[in-house]
Order: C-alpha cells, then sequence, then structure tokens
C-alpha cells in the first residue's frame, strides 16, 4: 500500500510578491519561503526515506525546479533556500511569457515521469494572485491529466488582489483545495495514522456464545525523541558515542554471598574479574534476594501457565461499582472481526454491548491476548463510536485490573476526622467560598458529555494528514482536551526553529548551534511568551475552555486570606545539603536521566 | 515511620527494605484450641505469618522476617536464643528466602502444640533482656532500612516489680532513639477476662510512641497514619478472629511516589499563589515475573553471578567518566564533549546540556502580574521559611485547568495504573525534591476534597510529577476509602489509535437483533457481581511461575499430576480465573443454554475473504507462502553476511532446527547465529 509521499510546492517567486499582510511584518514571499522551508524541515525530521519532495519557483519570466531523488537533507535545503532567495531577488516586475498555469503545468510534468510508482501525491502553491494570468492561458492538458493521476492540489493565497479569474480557475480543476493564508494558519497540526495491528483474533466468550472478534490498541504511549550521544571535542567533526559492555565474573565469592552484598556498597572495582562471552550468560531469576535460579529454555516452558488467546466473560459490574482506581493498563479496543463476512456475527456482537449498554453493566473478563501469555483480568466497557458519516457503531474496550499481587496501597490519613479541633464556622465559610470557586472554574460545553461514547476524530482517522480541522467555538470538549504533547511540540518548534535560522547562517551546522548566547539570540529573541501557560498547553488557547470573569478572582484572594495560604521556601542551608545526596533524582524511563538539573530559567531570557 | 517517609519520598528508586522481628509471648492462652477457630491462636498468628511471607516474596522480596518466642520451652526446631530467659527463635532476622519458608511451613505440618510449651519465667527481669536482645539483632542488619518489632501476647501483665518497669521504659526508648519501631499487638487471652493495659501505658508513656499522639498540631512534621491507630492500641485488645487481618497489615507499605505543588489560581496578581503541596502514592501496580533481573553463568558449578560494565566508547578509545562528588554526570559528560544530536535527515543537530535543557523545558508560567515592589534575591539571602510570590513553576507541579462534573468521566482510554493523592503535611518544607510548599495545604486540600465531592466534580489538571517527566493532563477524582483523591493520566491526542478502517467504513454499522437483547438481558444478571476487590482474584500465570520455580530451588520433584500436561491444557488447577468461567456456565438452565446455542453464534468464521489491502499492518512485510526458509539460504546469506535480510521468525526457525540460542534483540540473534556458524566451520577445517 502507498503510504510514501510526493509533494511539489509552487511558489510564487515574482517581485509582486514584495506586498505584506495587514497582521504580519514579513513579506508574502518571505512567509510563504519560510512555511515551505520550516514543512521541509518538519519532513526531514521525520526521517522518512521514501517520501519525495520538490519546489518550483517562478517569476514572469522563468522558472526553476529544485527536486532531489532522495530524502531530504538540510544541506541541500539549505542550497535550496539559498537559490530561492537569489532567484527572488533577480525578479523584475515585467511582463514575460510565464504564469501560474504554465508553473502547473511544470510540476505536473515532473509528476509525469514517476506515474508507474505508488505515492500520494500533492501539490502546495503560494501566491498572492497580484502577478496576472495570461489572457489566453489553456488549462485543458492540465485538466485532462488530473482526471487520471490522483493529485491533491492545494492552493494557498494570501488575499491582496486575487484575481477572479485565478479563483475561476482552480474552482474548474479536480480535487483542489483553496484557503487564504490567514485561515490556514489556524489549522490545526497535523496528525499521523498509525496503522492498527491486530493485537489478537479470538473468540469472546460466554456461555455457549462466542463472537469472532479482534483486539487493537485503543492507547498506546509515544516515546519522546532521545537523540543520540555525539563527541564533539573542538574540531567540527561529530562521531556517535558507542557503548560497550564487559560480561565478566568474579571467583572471590559465591553466588550467595554476591546476593546478599547487593543491598549494600556496589562491588568494588579491584576484584579479580574472570571476562566471559556475553552469550554464555543466562538470566537468572530472583526467586528470593537470596536464591537465584537459572532460567533454562526447559524450566521456562514448563513454569509457564499453558494459555490459548481468548476473551472470556466472568461477569457482570454496575458501571459505577467497579472503582477507577483498578484500572491499571494502557486500553484496547475489541471489534467484530473485521475481516469476517459474517453478518450475524457483526449484529450478535452489536445486540451484546446494546445490552451491557442499556443495563449500566460493565464485564468482567479473563484475556489471554497470545498463546501462554499472561492470563489478565480487564475490565470490558461497551461503548458507542460516532463514526464519519454521523452513524455510530458499538465496541467494547478492555482496560487491565488489578490484581491480589498487585495491592501496593498503604494506610491512609482519614480527612474527615480533621475537623475536630477546628471552629466548623470557619469551615462553612471555607468550603462555600471553595464551592464557589469551583463553580468559577467549570470548564465550558462539559455539558455536551454523551455517556459510553467516544466521539473524535482521532479514533475514526484513515489516512494521515497534514492539518487537523481549526479550533473554533464549536469545538468539543473532547476534542479540546485531546491535544499534541506540548512536550513535544515545544521540542519540535525549537529544533524546527534553530534548522530555519541556520539557513541564513554561514557556519555549518555544528558551529551554529555553539554559538554563546545562542537562545537569546536565535531562539527567544521575537516570543513572547517562551514557557508553558494556560494559552499553549493545549491545541485551544483559555478562551476556548474557560470563562473568565473578574469577580471570580475575589473567590481566591478571600480562600487564600481565610486559609492562609503562603508560598514558603525551604531554608536554604536545608536544600543545599540535601541535592548531593540525590544526584541521581529521577525516572530514567520518564526522560533523559541525565538532563536532569534545574537551572535558572532567567539567566537564560537575560 | 515518619523517619523513613522522609527518605523515601524524595526519589522514586527508593527501596524499602523493612526487617520485621515478631516476639510472641507464649502463653497458655495462646495454646489453647480456640472454638473460633477449631486450633490455637498461636496457630494462626504462624499461618498468618507464613501466609504473608509467600505473599512479600512476590511483591516485596527485601523484606526481612524473624520469628522469635519467650517463655517458652526450648523444643526441637526450635533454636535457643537465651536459655536463661526461655527465649528461642525459629529463624532469626534474615531478608525473606525459601529455605525459612519451608522451616515455617514444615512447623506448620506439625503438631505445633507438642512443640510449644509454656514455661513460667523465672524473674522479671527477663523482658528486659530479651527486649536488649532484639535491639542487637536490629543492630547487626545495616541492610534493612526500616526496622520494626511486632509484640505480640495475651498477657497484660508483663512485670511486677517497680525496678523492671524503669528498665523495660528504658529499652522501649531506646527502640526510638535507634529509629526502631514496636508495634505490639494484644490479643484477648480469655473473653471472660478484660484485658488491662494500665501496665503496658506505663511502659510505653512518655516514649516517643506516644510523642506523635500527644502532639496536637496536626501540621506537625511528623506525619503518620498510625499516631491515630496507636492510640487505639491501648484501648482494647483484638479479638482471636483479627488476628490475621492485624498480621498481614505488614505488608501495607506507602509508597510515595511524588511530592509536588497543585496550583489552583492563575493571571492577575495573584498568579500561582493560591495552591496546596500534595503527595502521592502507589495504590496498585502490576507484579511481573522478572525474567531478566540479573545474569548468571552456568557453566560452572555452582553458578555464579554474571556483572557487566558498560563504558562508552568513541572510535574504540574508552571514554573514562569518573563520578565527581557535586557533579551531574551529564555536566562531566557535557564538559567531555559528549553532546546530545538529533538526526534530522542526514544531518546532526547537536543541542549542548543547556540547549537540550531549554528545548524540554517544562516550566509553567503562571503569567503572574508583579508588584513593583520588592525583588526577591533568594540566593543572596539566607532565608528560613521564605514567602515568596509563585510566578513560574519548576516542574514537579500540577496545575488546575477547570473542573467537570464527576459523570461525565468516561474511564476508558487508559494509560495506567492512578496514584493516590493526599496532602503534604509537612507542606512541601520536608522534600529536597522541591524548593518549598504552601502552607496549611492540609486545610485547603480538605476543603478542596469535601467542595469537590458535594458538588460532584472532578478537576483536569496539567503537569509534570516528577522533575524530569514530560507533561501530562490528568483527571484528579474524589476517592472515598481512603479519603483523597485519584490522579488518572489521559492521553495525548498521538496516544489515541484509529480503529481499523474496514471496521469504520463497514455497512449498517450499528445492526442488533431485539430477540437477542432480550435473551441477554434476562441473563445477564445471574451473573451480576456486587463488586470488584483485586484481593479476592490471585494472578495464575505469576503463582504458578512462583510454585514451579520454589519446587525447582528445592529440588521437590512435581508430582506426575501437577506435571500432566493434559492438566495445564484444561487449567483445571492454577487458572482459578477459567475455573469461574466454566462454573458460571452451570447457573443457566438447560433452556438457556438451547437458546443461547439458538443463536447460531459459534464463533466460526468459515467464509473469510481475501485479506484486505487497506489495513492491517500495512506497514509490515506479508508473511511469504513461500514455505520457511532452507538452511541452504541461511548459510548462503552468512557466507554474503546477509543475515539481517531475514525476519525473526525465519531465523528462529533456523535456530530451533540447530539448537542455536536465541535471542530479544535480532542484532544479537544474528550474532548468536553467526557465532554458531562460525564455530561449526572452524571444526570442520
Amino acid at each position: 500500500m502507498a503510504n510514501k509521499e510526493y509533494t511539489i510546492y509552487g511558489l510564487d517567486c515574482s517581485s509582486y510578491m514584495n506586498t505584506t499582510q495587514p497582521n504580519e511584518t514579513a513579506s508574502d514571499f518571505q512567509l510563504g519561503l519560510n512555511y515551505i522551508i520550516s514543512n521541509l524541515v518538519s519532513n526531514a525530521m521525520k526521517n522518512r526515506k521514501s517520501d519525495r519532495f520538490g519546489i518550483l519557483i517562478y517569476n514572469s519570466s522563468s522558472f526553476k525546479l529544485l527536486y532531489t531523488d532522495g530524502q531530504i537533507e538540510l544541506t541541500i535545503l539549505k542550497k535550496w533556500y539559498n537559490t530561492i532567495k537569489d532567484f527572488h531577488d533577480q525578479s523584475v516586475a515585467k511582463g514575460g511569457h510565464f504564469d501560474l498555469i504554465s508553473a502547473l503545468n511544470e510540476i505536473i510534468n515532473q509528476f509525469k515521469i514517476t506515474t508507474h510508482l505508488k505515492y500520494f501525491r500533492s501539490v502546495i502553491f503560494l501566491t498572492n494572485g497580484v502577478m496576472k494570468l495570461k489572457k489566453d492561458y489553456d488549462s485543458s492538458t492540465l485538466r485532462s491529466f488530473l482526471s487520471d493521476v490522483k493529485i491533491d492540489i492545494n492552493f494557498i493565497l494570501f488575499p491582496n488582489f486575487h484575481t477572479d479569474n485565478l479563483i475561476e480557475l482552480i474552482k474548474t480543476l479536480p480535487n483542489t483545495n483553496l484557503s487564504n493564508w490567514d485561515e490556514f494558519i489556524k489549522l490545526g497540526p497535523s496528525s499521523k495514522l498509525i496503522n492498527p495491528i491486530v493485537k489478537t483474533t479470538t473468540n469472546l466468550s460466554f456461555s455457549d456464545l462466542n463472537l469472532n472478534v479482534q483486539v487493537y490498541p485503543a492507547i498506546k504511549k509515544q516515546n519522546s525523541i532521545h537523540g543520540h550521544e555525539y563527541y564533539n571535542k573542538e574540531s567540527d567533526t561529530i562521531t556517535k558515542v558507542e557503548k560497550t559492555s564487559e560480561y565478566y565474573i568474579s571467583n572471590e565469592l559465591d553466588i550467595e554471598e554476591e546476593l546478599e552484598k547487593e543491598g549494600d556498597e556496589e562491588v568494588s572495582n579491584d576484584v579479580e574479574r574472570e571476562i566471559i562471552d556475553k552469550l554464555e550468560a543466562s538470566n537468572g531469576f530472583k526467586i528470593s534476594n537470596l536464591e537465584v535460579v537459572a532460567l533454562v529454555d526447559e524450566l521456562i516452558d514448563v513454569s509457564t501457565l499453558k494459555t490459548q488467546p481468548s476473551i472470556n466473560i466472568i461477569g457482570f459490574i454496575k458501571f459505577n461499582n467497579l472503582k477507577l482506581s483498578y484500572l491499571t493498563d494502557e486500553s484496547l479496543y475489541v471489534i467484530p472481526n473485521s475481516s469476517s463476512f459474517n453478518q450475524k456475527n457483526k449484529i450478535g456482537f452489536n445486540s451484546l454491548i446494546k445490552s451491557l449498554l442499556e443495563m449500566d453493566y460493565v464485564a468482567l473478563v479473563r484475556y489471554v491476548p497470545k498463546s501462554n501469555s499472561e492470563v489478565e483480568l480487564c475490565a470490558a466497557y461497551p461503548q458507542r463510536v460516532i463514526l464519519k458519516s454521523g452513524k455510530f457503531s458499538y465496541i467494547l474496550m478492555l482496560v487491565r485490573l488489578a490484581m491480589k499481587e498487585d495491592e501496593k496501597r498503604g494506610r491512609f490519613y482519614p480527612l474527615h476526622k480533621l475537623q475536630e479541633n477546628e471552629d466548623e464556622k470557619k469551615l462553612e465559610r471555607i468550603d462555600s467560598l471553595m464551592e464557589n470557586f469551583i463553580k468559577s472554574k467549570k470548564i465550558r460545553n462539559d455539558d455536551e458529555f454523551i455517556k459510553n461514547t467516544l466521539n473524535n476524530d482521532k479514533i475514526r482517522q484513515t489516512k494521515s494528514s497534514n492539518s487537523t480541522n481549526p479550533i473554533d467555538a464549536n469545538t468539543s470538549l473532547e476534542s479540546i482536551l485531546l491535544s499534541t504533547n506540548p512536550a513535544t511540540k515545544r521540542f519540535n518548534h525549537y529544533l524546527n526553529k534553530t534548522i530555519l535560522k541556520w539557513m541564513d547562517s554561514e557556519l555549518n551546522l555544528i558551529n551554529f548551534s555553539k554559538q554563546d548566547k545562542f537562545i537569546e539570540k536565535y531562539l527567544t529573541v521575537d516570543e513572547k511568551y517562551t514557557l508553558f501557560n494556560m494559552d499553549n498547553i493545549l491545541d485551544a488557547n483559555e478562551s476556548y475552555f474557560l470563562d473568565k470573569k473578574e469577580e471570580d478572582k475575589d473567590y481566591e484572594r478571600k480562600l487564600m486570606e481565610e486559609l492562609n495560604i503562603k508560598y514558603k521556601l525551604q531554608s536554604k542551608d536545608k536544600v543545599v545539603e540535601k541535592k548531593r545526596v540525590y544526584d541521581f533524582y529521577g525516572d530514567l524511563n520518564e526522560a533523559h536521566g541525565d538532563y536532569d538539573e534545574y537551572f535558572d530559567i532567567d539567566d537564560i531570557l537575560k | 515511620m515518619s523517619r523513613f517517609e522522609e527518605e523515601d519520598q524524595s526519589y522514586q528508586q527508593y527501596e524499602i527494605r523493612e526487617g520485621i522481628n515478631y516476639l510472641i509471648e507464649i502463653t497458655p492462652e495462646l495454646l489453647e484450641i480456640s472454638p473460633e477457630l477449631g486450633y490455637s491462636k498461636l496457630f494462626e498468628i504462624l499461618q498468618s505469618i507464613n501466609e504473608l511471607m509467600q505473599e512479600l516474596i512476590i511483591s516485596d522480596k527485601s523484606t526481612g522476617i524473624g520469628i522469635y518466642f519467650y517463655n517458652c520451652e526450648i523444643n526441637k526446631p526450635l533454636k535457643a536464643m537465651s536459655p536463661r530467659d526461655n527465649f528461642c527463635k525459629l529463624f532469626g532476622l534474615k531478608v525473606l528466602n525459601l529455605d525459612n519458608m519451608s522451616r515455617l511451613n514444615d512447623l506448620l505440618q506439625k503438631n505445633i502444640n507438642e512443640i510449644f510449651k509454656y514455661k513460667k519465667p523465672e524473674t522479671d527481669a527477663n523482658l528486659v533482656n530479651i527486649l536488649s536482645r532484639v535491639i542487637d539483632v536490629f543492630n547487626g542488619f545495616k541492610y534493612f532500612n526500616k526496622k520494626k518489632l511486632i509484640w505480640i501476647t495475651t498477657n497484660d501483665i508483663p512485670y511486677k516489680e517497680d525496678k523492671t518497669k524503669d528498665a523495660l521504659w528504658r529499652v522501649i526508648d531506646d527502640y526510638y532513639h535507634y529509629g526502631y519501631n514496636i508495634e505490639p499487638i494484644f490479643i484477648a487471652g480469655n473473653p471472660s477476662k478484660t484485658f488491662n493495659f494500665e501496665l503496658f501505658k506505663d511502659i510505653f508513656m512518655n516514649t516517643d510512641f506516644f510523642k506523635k499522639v500527644k502532639t496536637a498540631e496536626i501540621n506537625d512534621e511528623l506525619e503518620s497514619t498510625n499516631e491515630f491507630t496507636k492510640s487505639k492500641i491501648f484501648e482494647k485488645p483484638i479479638i482471636t478472629t483479627q488476628i490475621k487481618q492485624n498480621i498481614l497489615k505488614a505488608k501495607e507499605i506507602r509508597r510515595i511516589q511524588f511530592t509536588c505543588d497543585l496550583i489552583l489560581s492563575d493571571g492577575d496578581e495573584i498568579g500561582g499563589n493560591f495552591g496546596c503541596t500534595i503527595k502521592a502514592y502507589t495504590l496498585y501496580s502490576h507484579e511481573k515475573v522478572k525474567k531478566n533481573e540479573l545474569k548468571v553463568y552456568t557453566r560452572v558449578q555452582p553458578m555464579k553471578k554474571v556483572f557487566i560494565d558498560t563504558k562508552i566508547k568513541q572510535n574504540g578509545q574508552i571514554i573514562e567518566i569518573k563520578p565527581e562528588k557535586n557533579k551531574l554526570i551529564a555536566q562531566s559528560k557535557d564538559e567531555l564533549g559528549i553532546k546530545r544530536g538529533f538526526d534530522v535527515g542526514n544531518d546532526v543537530v547537536l543541542l549542548n546540556k543547556e540547549q537540550c535543557d531549554f528545548f524540554q523545558n517544562f516550566t509553567f508560567d503562571h503569567r503572574l502580574e508583579e508588584k513593583e515592589t520588592e525583588d526577591i534575591n533568594i540566593d543572596q539571602e539566607e532565608t528560613e521559611d521564605k514567602t515568596v510570590p509563585v510566578s513560574l513553576s519548576q516542574p514537579p507541579y500540577l496545575k488546575l485547568i477547570g473542573f467537570r462534573d464527576l459523570a461525565h468521566f468516561n474511564p476508558v482510554y487508559s494509560y495506567g495504573a492512578p496514584v493516590f493523592i493526599t496532602a503534604d503535611l509537612s507542606n512541601g518544607l520536608k522534600t529536597s525534591s522541591i524548593p518549598g510548599g504552601f502552607s496549611n495545604s492540609l486545610g485547603t486540600f480538605a476543603s478542596l476534597y469535601r467542595s469537590m465531592n458535594k458538588l460532584k466534580q472532578y478537576a483536569i489538571v496539567f503537569g509534570c510529577t516528577r522533575k524530569n517527566a514530560r507533561p501530562y493532563l490528568y483527571a484528579l477524582i474524589p476517592n472515598k476509602f481512603p479519603d483523597g483523591f485519584i490522579l488518572i493520566k489521559l492521553p495525548w491526542v498521538e496516544d489515541v489509535r484509529a480503529l481499523p478502517a474496514s471496521f469504520l467504513n463497514s455497512d449498517n454499522p450499528s445492526d442488533t437483533n431485539s430477540n437477542m437483547i432480550d435473551l441477554f438481558k434476562s441473563i445477564f444478571p445471574k451473573f451480576e457481581m456486587k463488586d470488584y476487590e483485586p484481593s479476592n482474584w490471585p494472578n495464575p500465570t505469576l503463582n504458578y511461575f512462583y510454585k514451579i520455580m520454589k519446587h525447582e530451588f528445592l529440588q521437590i520433584a512435581l508430582s506426575p499430576e501437577e506435571r500432566s500436561t493434559e492438566n495445564n491444557d484444561l487449567l483445571s488447577k492454577e487458572d482459578k480465573l477459567y475455573i469461574k468461567n466454566l462454573e458460571n456456565v452451570k447457573k443457566l438452565s438447560v433452556e438457556e443454554r438451547e437458546s443461547i446455542k439458538a443463536l447460531g453464534l459459534d464463533g466460526e468464521d468459515d467464509r473469510k475473504r481475501p485479506i484486505d489491502e487497506s489495513e492491517g499492518g500495512s506497514g509490515k512485510k506479508v508473511k511469504s507462502d513461500t514455505g520457511p526458509v532452507t538452511d541452504d539460504e541461511i548459510l548462503i546469506a552468512w557466507k554474503a553476511n546477509g543475515l539481517a535480510k531475514f525476519r525473526m521468525d525465519e531465523l528462529r526457525v533456523f535456530a530451533k532446527r540447530h539448537k542455536i540460542k536465541s535471542a530479544n534483540r535480532k542484532d544479537d540473534f544474528i550474532q548468536n547465529i553467526v557465532k554458531f556458524l562460525d564455530s561449526r566451520e572452524v571444526k570442520k577445517e
């Protein structure tokens, strides 16, 4: 299946593009160029080897196609960037024989070379339409080709004096989309589709009832960008840092003693090592902290409880009787086997889900994902999914439940016992203020909620897209809360910006980022906010999910006073002393354990 | 408890290694057959400890247990500690191990009333000696970072002379000076006789044991839930049927996940100044079999532990990073010229530590409109709990977004186990991972809790729960038993997966059959469960694995019945869930079963259509139908250095055929195969 992309950008580089939009400081040309380069940098960051990109630049007298038959590289991009700028600088506002139609034709010619290959082809064309179309333009060849080969064409217009006949022409072309620049930049971020891969195909069983179903992942945590370690001392060259491991045994102690010592100090470096081959080491299982069993294949086999993939319904429980704190893993979708023609199976499945919904039941199921894998106990929630057509479908969602061995809870402080010594009237006053505070911070559109229903674009996505619907007053709360991870957004933004700024620099990339005060000079200089705040943590800014009223602040002020809330710092010497001990603080799985130290943000932003 | 909790909260990797000594006073009442149980209280105690050990070896391997008795005849298998004091042990304090576990298990198989005989103490002073001996035992173990004596007795006259009282008081006070806890369990011996606590109160009075209870101020640094239960210990003895519950309490350890500020306000002149400091604790985490906890070398007998030493290499040269005090490894690396690089196409964007930190700076800006009155410079002032305005929050923090109706929480998009949130009673002043905290956190937190419960609301909060953790949205949901909130991670859009296209585009997506629905609705209530409690559901796979491992280690051959593959297939013994499922069928009447059968839903799918190319792993190579790879193909590829072209499953077939060690990573696996083939070639030559 073709999920390779082939995109050619068209950019009007005529001197007519020197006009500036009312809300912008840069010219139309500069905006267009930055948009294209930044888009290409984003694509380069994805490191997809099979995608192809090109840029067609033109003015009234000539054109130039920039294309590379390979993965997009930053050095090439920089060359293109400079070429485009030079080309634009040399453009004069004098008539020639070239126009938008001829530019489109050139793009089509480029596509023609590889029509036998499977690609998602698209054109993104940026112009302000000031440069007029030739009076006798002929778009018939263009139209006929476009009806044979599917190409998505997006025109992005800087609304200056766009001519009527341009819009007319655009309307006659197939698969063509027209948007204004200011609408265009409001669009949501791109959305990549990860092809659903079936996890289990099995029967959902209950007594003599068997439904053929498939299990797909519903939530899967995406890893953050980690990068690699490189060695770069003074020169321009960098080399990847390798890791090497030495496997050895020590003959000084026997294994029990070694295990017993584990909790104490680390084994010193001075012990005599007997180096062994990595392959000769087998896994050991610590049955207790003093006793180890070597896990040879036969033992693994014998000790594995033999199971077959299956989902068995064990019982039903009312939705509200199942505590949320027992839900302990990433959730899964269960749907009727989609490769099945058996309509009865699907109706049976739908009827089962509908019965559960009507009875407000959650099913408790025993789930085995694959042969000999662990037996899991899951809560199976019946759900409706709203489809693109507005119709809906039934699915079941599995979430693993905690079992006996998983209980880690301790004993906690009872909150209701605290009021003995307190002044009851004061408490009442505080609670009433708190209630008002809560009401003032009520999230907007919360009432649109429909129980047991999933209604978001992500669940019904069938292909990757470069942009998503813009957020507006009608966007549902469910969609607003399903935002892009702001950590990823921030990282990509600054990485992209670093590269974009480098385009104008004489230095090579390594030395470019090595400059003093790099962050202040290039990254934060033109930004008002450089940290997280209520407007940028979600894809929508604050006004889309909270209504702010001036008097609401009063509750906060009064509560602070009544509760005597002050933020206090620990005394300095205490903190310093402790920091030293916990140098290795941090959850290594969550982020890069190496980069864990505080720094003073004010120092950087000075 | 509080002493250790302080360390505990600082970082997650901190492991609780608790050493528990049971000190049991043998009394005639303890040995009597109890009518409620049908056996003696002592048996119940030992059996409960046995059960506790079975559970802890799975979930808390680092716990140590010792069992000691006094006023007891020293009969085998008991070992004398101090014969003069009638003080002996079944086994001394040691980290959990199978040896001790089987010792206790063996004891329980015997008639314990023949082993345990009450022996009257000769003098009052015995107990003083015994308690000091236990301190010595604790002192001998550096391994345990938390030590506890559980003192079990039915005797309410621990001493007769005043002299002994003073001595006992001093010993008990010593315990608290060393930081060792004493938890007495007083069991009602004789129902007709009331347990008199006065003598015990006297020896515990004015020790640290009571100090915490006496501190009236709730916000005192000394936090412990035991404060409340402690005072109760001296009110009422526990009755026979509560023994087990009391002993199993030992596994209830609060595991701190993180401490941070929960900030409720934003903007204007308040900024982030309205909030409270909170603590999060683990509730549930999936216990897995850790099959690669360590490496062993089995080519020598007995086997050896394998150590692994990883070094950084550059152009074949090893770079030494010397750990320096007061310096982070990242800092040392930076100075050595090791930087983080991000691959963009074939180019690399190299970032130094400062830049990396900036790219991943998750500080929250509360947009405080600061008045230009005072400029606070923390560095220059020696501050003692100084009050400052909150304009920025560095991780860890949680920031309120807003509130939603509790009924509007859909639990189906789940990431993993939630954590339990309660107020930080030390207001953030005792935790090294945060710079400070909000005063009266408990007051604010409790009011928030009460009000959210009353209005039936939950909160959406945003933040990073650790210093270098990535940010997430969370649902903060009021919880009862225990009182507090549970914090549930909500997904970002990139973590949500789509349903397959064929399902989304199918015809008549919501067709149902009313007969089926009627039937289901009449049957399902028979299987309704009132609630779900994890403690009633042991994990079959985990327990089976441990059972086999125990047998393997102790070299007990499994009975043929247990070895039988047939049994395994039926899962008849181990998989309680499967049994439950089979039993369920019996609840249905014959007619009901017939009606279900009549639906014709048998899971069979005989009319499969050809594989739809548009979905299902399109990114992956479709398995070829050309049959398995032959040895020749592998050999040719090996000669050409091209084994990487085969898929893992193809390599596995070859490896299995020739008994070559498998591996999880493809590189390692290929290395194993190459090594095997290389060695064969050498032999041939």
